[in-house]
């Protein structure tokens, strides 16, 4: 979040300072302490049930659990990354297309919405399965001879996974694009700037709060995201959200509360180190 | 200027709490354990779906014609989680529930009612579906399923299942560690049927790991019928119910010399309000013309012993209550005992 | 500006490509739901319109339907709301914001399945399970952070001087959010009510703790569905939710003033 945020804020933080902010913060305040922080605060109670802190330090040692952390972590990264790599250029040519166009794109992303997760799910299956659609029509124009595996691998999950996480990073991205003022792109041009110049020293930087909104969604909603992993992927590629689900349903709450809170507060120091390396960076750049 | 901004919150609180309260207008109450004058209320909670409704035509709605005092109000799906969690805040929402054979052994009775076994009539039940806090709805199960276009020969023993020469393809099995994929790997490597339990895990994983790379592993019942119909697997251990509609639109098979149990069980939450009322219902459920009507809906077996020998029941070729002498019995109580322990192992052999 | 340059042609196909992938999947629903196999995924057995017949008249069906469309709403009302004067007040940078950034997006790490039973927990002493009110309360928490991040995207844009102006030139702070402030972060706005709908209106985990029978909400229903069997009467209610949205957005067309 901190990048954007200009000098002018800064310096005015002596005249509306944080004061003036805490009534506006308190309603949702009262409601994430109501309805997030109370239940989690019996959840911990619940996890140390258990054990106490002994098991936190048996359940981050087991060699499972580590190899579970660790993929989720990857598959989040990867998603981001791929989620970025598509939806920048989709979100460009939006930006810049005509009304007509870019009406048609925004239904294409707002579109799988409608269609539950659920039943999104069941037709990537249908599509990616070694029967499925994809590979139907490619054998029957005769492009391949065996199946392509495509499911129950880490491509199907990435595949779903993005398609799941896509208008999540797109719509911020957009927004964002909206914002810029042409006449800086224009003024750049004016000055002599080559278009790949222009892009990268002025439209990029100022389309950065929207990636930076995109990327942070994106990330942490995929790391506690498991349903599409678990029908597209195999069982090695497990994110941690299942184990924590297969662990209400068969044995309580003690375990995959512990998880939980592992997963919640490893999350927020990985947020907190990207924050203060944005800062450093948004430093650095002025 | 402070004054201003909270009256400005304090509006938009307000037009948020009138919101909720339009919103509330629509909602009804939540049922309560008692009705009117006499009337008892049952709260029953089952699978949901096509299934919940056979339960309905063939339980509820003719026991509440017999019984006109009794309203009995469904909720689903039933659900592990949510009824420990009901019990342990002292106030159940449920005062029946159906659940899988994973729940409702010894390890789970802190959270159930002992069936009071002079409500219900033990002696009608066949035998092992009359537990100390349970009772069985149907007999359900595990099965071998193939696809009969892929194979040229029907397997007939475990060891077919994991022969991938004399029949190719992909397997299907439950990724749940007490899915049956463990009993089936120990008897396809030779261990007698009596000497299954403790379970050799270990060497059970040595035994899938023979066919790792053609497992396909389903987590819900939708996938393993998918799975089956679709041809991505030449054989399946599904349960009875999918390879059945599987076998509706496509060419699915059952072998019944191998199949595992399965069962629904019927239990009552510890501290539900119509505990009583709830095990009378058990006691008709159970009953032979109810369970006769329930099996014209579904393709489930009977628990009750006279139902079972009723020509409508025996003739069936896919009923599971007429194989119960090839059924290889689960031992839920070893489950409950080392589910967790095992999980664990089975987690740590599918990531690796 | 727009000459079909090179970079041009490979930004079109690349763009191609994506709403390719973005629709795929959407429009295989359609024909699954007009299958008459039974499974999803599956395509055999011949076309049947059975599956929207069982939609449109089975009352289990419309009565979700309402209870998800009631729950959603409050919960975009509420969670913009919220979202908004949260995002507001975390735009003007003062201590704490790091950890209050983190705590409002916190709802979004924890996983659903754990904070579920936390809340069915805390509800059912409050008696409010299986109530419409209850589930709002639940859905806004979980919606919150989205409304929080998109409203703080656009503000993070928002040039403080306007603001700040309309201060010195004695325009009170309802004025100032009026006519200063929500035009300038409306996009932001309006994505994160999206996001806040869409939250609830596909909100599955939580939701089968705190719904009974009467409140039932359509992903509660559809996934009891999927446990036991499958019947596309799901994809029929994807293909009508999307033949909708897309009759509703095209007639947003001419009405829009366009988006920049």
């Amino acid at each position: 979040m901190a990048p954007g945020l200009t000098v002018a804020v800064r310096a005015g933080r002596r005249r509306d300072g944080g004061a003036r902010r805490w009534p506006l913060l308190a309603p949702a305040g009262v409601f994430i302490l109501a309805g997030f922080i109370v239940p989690l605060g019996v959840l911990l109670a619940e996890s140390l049930k258990g054990g106490g802190i002994a098991r936190y330090g048996e359940l981050l040692g087991s060699p499972v659990n580590q190899k579970v952390f660790w993929t989720t972590l990857r598959t989040a990264a990867l998603t981001t990354l791929c989620c970025a790599a598509l939806a920048y250029p989709y979100a460009y040519v939006m930006n810049r297309a005509g009304r007509k166009v870019r009406l048609v794109l925004l239904v294409a992303v707002l579109l799988p919405f409608w269609a539950s997760l659920l039943v999104r799910s069941f037709a990537w299956i249908a599509l990616l399965q070694d029967r499925g659609l994809i590979n139907n029509a490619l054998i029957t124009l005769g492009l391949i001879d065996e199946p392509l595996g495509l499911i129950r691998r880490p491509l199907g999950v990435l595949i779903g996974m993005v398609h799941v996480m896509l208008p999540y990073m797109l719509l911020p991205l957009f927004n964002a694009m909206t914002k810029i003022d042409d006449r800086l792109l224009l003024a750049a041009s004016s000055l002599g700037a080559t278009p790949w110049r222009r892009f990268v020293r002025v439209f990029l930087p100022l389309s950065l709060p929207g990636l930076a909104a995109g990327v942070l969604l994106v990330f942490v909603l995929s790391l506690g995201f498991y349903i599409t992993p678990a029908l597209l992927g195999s069982p090695s590629q497990a994110m941690i959200g299942e184990i924590i689900a297969t662990h209400v349903n068969h044995f309580g709450t003690a375990t995959a509360s512990a998880l939980g809170i592992v997963l919640l507060f490893g999350t927020l120091a990985v947020l907190l180190l990207l924050a203060g390396v944005l800062r450093m960076v948004d430093r650095r750049t002025r | 200027m402070r004054a201003r901004t909270g009256r400005l919150v304090a509006g938009l609180a307000a037009t948020a709490a009138a919101v909720l309260a339009l919103a509330s207008c629509g909602s009804s109450s939540s049922s309560g354990a008692q009705g009117g004058d006499g009337e008892v209320v049952i709260r029953v909670a089952s699978y949901g779906g096509p299934y919940q409704e056979a339960q309905s035509k063939a339980f509820f709605e003719p026991y509440m014609k017999d019984n006109p005092n009794v309203k009995i109000v469904q909720d689903s799906p039933s659900d592990n989680a949510k009824l420990r969690a009901m019990v342990e805040s002292g106030n159940p929402q449920w005062d029946l529930v159906l659940l899988a054979n994973d729940f409702g052994n010894e390890a789970q009775g802190k959270w159930l009612e002992e069936i009071d076994y002079t409500i219900v009539d033990k002696s009608k039940l066949l035998p092992n579906y009359a537990g100390k806090y349970r009772v069985g709805a149907d007999v359900e199960g595990i099965v071998v399923a193939y696809r009969s276009d892929q194979l040229t020969e029907a397997p007939r023993t475990w060891q077919d299942f994991f022969d991938l020469k004399r029949f190719p393809g992909k397997r299907a099995l439950n990724k749940f560690a007490a899915g049956g994929a463990l009993e089936a790997a120990l008897l396809a490597d030779g261990v007698p049927q009596d000497r299954l339990y403790p379970l050799d895990v270990q060497r059970a994983l040595r035994k899938l790991g023979t066919i790792r790379d053609s497992i396909v592993w389903w987590e819900t019942a939708a996938q393993s019928q998918q799975l089956l119909e679709s041809g991505e697997v030449s054989m399946a251990m599904v349960w009875v119910g999918r390879a059945a509609d599987a076998g509706k639109v496509a060419p699915v098979k059952i072998n019944w010399d191998t199949w595992l149990s399965q069962d629904a069980y019927w239990m009552v939450p510890k501290g539900a309000a119509n505990a009583k009322e709830a095990m009378k219902l058990i006691d008709f459920m159970t009953d032979k013309e109810p369970q006769l009507e329930f099996m014209k809906l579904t393709p489930y077996g009977t628990v009750n012993a006279e139902a079972a020998e009723d020509p409508s029941v025996a003739t069936d070729p896919n009923r599971p209550s007429n194989h119960l002498d090839t059924q290889v019995k689960m031992n839920d109580e070893w489950w409950a005992e080392n589910l967790e322990r095992t999980m664990e192992e089975f987690q740590a052999w599918l990531l690796g | 500006m727009r000459r079909l340059s090179v970079r041009w042609f490979f930004l079109i196909v690349a763009t191609g490509l994506v709403t390719a992938y973005l629709l795929l999947p959407t429009l295989v629903v359609i024909p699954m739901s007009f299958n008459r196999s039974s499974t999803l995924g599956v395509f055999a057995g011949g076309w049947t319109t059975e599956w929207y017949r069982e939609l449109f008249t089975s009352p289990e069906w419309r009565s979700a339907g309402w209870n998800s469309l009631q729950v959603a709403v409050g919960t975009t009302v509420a969670a913009t709301v919220l979202g908004t004067l949260a995002a507001w007040g975390l735009s003007r940078n003062g201590r704490f914001t790091s950890l209050v950034q983190g705590t409002m997006f916190a709802p979004l790490i924890v996983p659903p399945v754990v904070l579920g039973v936390g809340l069915y927990t805390l509800l059912l002493g409050a008696n409010l399970t299986g109530t419409i009110p209850g589930l709002i309360f639940a859905h806004t928490v979980l919606a919150l952070p989205f409304v929080v991040v998109a409203v703080s995207a656009s503000f993070a844009q928002v040039d403080p001087n306007y603001e700040k102006a309309a201060a010195v030139l004695g325009a009170p702070p309802w004025q100032r959010l009026r006519r200063v402030v929500l035009p300038l972060v409306a996009p932001g706005i309006v994505s994160g009510a999206l996001f806040a709908f869409i939250t609830s209106w596909d909100e599955i985990v939580i939701s089968i703790f705190l719904t009974d029978l009467e409140t039932k909400t359509l992903p509660v229903l559809m996934w009891s569905q999927v446990r036991t069997q499958v019947t596309p009467t799901l994809a029929a209610l994807g293909t009508c939710l999307v033949v909708l949205s897309t009759l509703a957005l095209a007639a947003m067309h001419p009405l829009g003033k366009g988006m920049k």
